[in-house]
């Protein structure tokens, strides 16, 4: 009887861990997802940047100050990605599947938040650029 | 009936030898191109001058300065990457291990990595990750250079094929293409980095550039 625990008891906790792997690599896919998606419009915004910053150089707008202002958010956005980029750690083995979990969760939602903030800064360039090239 | 086997020999190894040539594979030459007339031996000649990729300069992971220069009479593979990318560098710098494993002591291939993260990867960030890969001497380069500059070469020369291939613009430079590039500094081609069969058929593309050149010279 107490062989069937123990060997009942063993594959509950082993059916635990691999079910917590499981969830560990699908969070650690949602991330890798957004930071692909992210690192596509960073090429955009690198773009975006570079038109912002020769418009600023060449100084033949009356006003200058929205592509000062998005050229500074392009680049807030561009620094936020670069540390999280910096700091995210993607091996978590070393550490217990619960504290795995509870790691990859806020990273999920640290490149999430910078998703947005990038996004958000492209388009509004994008929107000012169309506006002065149409000009 | 000697003669007549002397014919039939001669018209087999005749249709063997069309076979062969008309087996032959050429790479085409992406991005734009222009004609220009030029005089040769007194006539005037159309002839074709295609795209090529810029003059540049950049530190590899030695703290080389490197430019087209170094390039001269050598084919290449160019690729973007970011040492601390946790998705897919890893498999393309796998993928192109073969590359370089099947080309190492060619002598006229090299490998070209550029950072698009410049900031973080300095010279010692990718000496540190070309040793963690197993690289040495000089047929693969990691390269540091401005990420403006790197963006602008990789949008507006390496990747014309795929830019040309595509209908929504931009976001291809970390989408893991390899470019390869012949010793005119022409775009011949772009795989998939990710995909081993692709790499296979890069590999076996660079083989054909080096028998096309070889029978030129």
């Amino acid at each position: 009887m107490k062989k069937i625990s123990i060997a009942l008891l063993t594959a509950f906790v082993l059916s635990g861990c691999g079910e917590k792997k499981a969830e560990q690599k699908a969070i650690l896919g949602d991330v890798l997802k957004v930071h692909e998606k992210v690192m596509s419009d960073d090429e955009q915004l690198t773009k975006n940047k570079m038109q912002l910053d020769t418009l600023i150089k060449e100084n033949k707008l009356p006003k200058l100050d929205s592509a000062k202002l998005l050229s500074s958010k392009l680049a807030a956005a561009d620094s936020v990605m670069d540390k999280w980029m910096h700091d995210f750690e993607p091996d978590q083995t070393k550490k217990s599947a619960a504290d795995a979990i509870t790691y990859m969760t806020e990273q999920r939602k640290q490149i999430m938040a910078i998703d947005s903030q990038l996004s958000a800064a492209v388009k509004e360039s994008n929107l000012y650029l169309l506006k002065v090239k149409s000009k | 009936m000697k003669k007549l086997i002397g014919a039939i020999l001669i018209i087999l190894l005749w249709n063997a030898c069309k076979f062969n040539s008309g087996d032959k594979k050429t790479l085409p030459i992406y991005g734009e191109r222009r004609p220009v007339s030029k005089i040769v031996n007194g006539q005037t000649v159309v002839d074709t001058v295609y795209q090529t990729i810029p003059p540049f300069k950049y530190i590899n992971q030695y703290g080389d300065s490197i430019s087209e220069k170094n390039l001269a009479g050598k084919i290449y593979v160019a690729d973007f990457f970011f040492t601390s990318c946790p998705s897919i560098c890893p498999v393309m710098q796998r993928n192109m291990l073969t590359v370089y494993n099947t080309f190492k002591d060619a002598g006229d291939v090299k490998i070209l990595s550029y950072t698009i993260d410049p900031k973080y990867d300095s010279v010692k960030v990718l000496k540190k990750y070309a040793d963690k890969l197993g690289i040495n001497g000089n047929m693969w380069w990691l390269l540091q250079g401005k990420k403006d500059a790197t963006y602008e070469l990789a949008s507006n020369s390496y990747l014309v094929s795929v830019r040309a291939d595509n209908t929504v613009p931009g976001g291809y430079v970390h989408q893991g293409y390899f470019v390869l590039v012949d010793k005119q500094k022409r775009v011949r081609g772009a795989y998939d980095g990710t995909n081993p069969q692709q790499v296979a058929t890069l590999i076996e593309d660079i083989k054909t550039l080096k028998a096309d050149t070889a029978a030129n010279n």
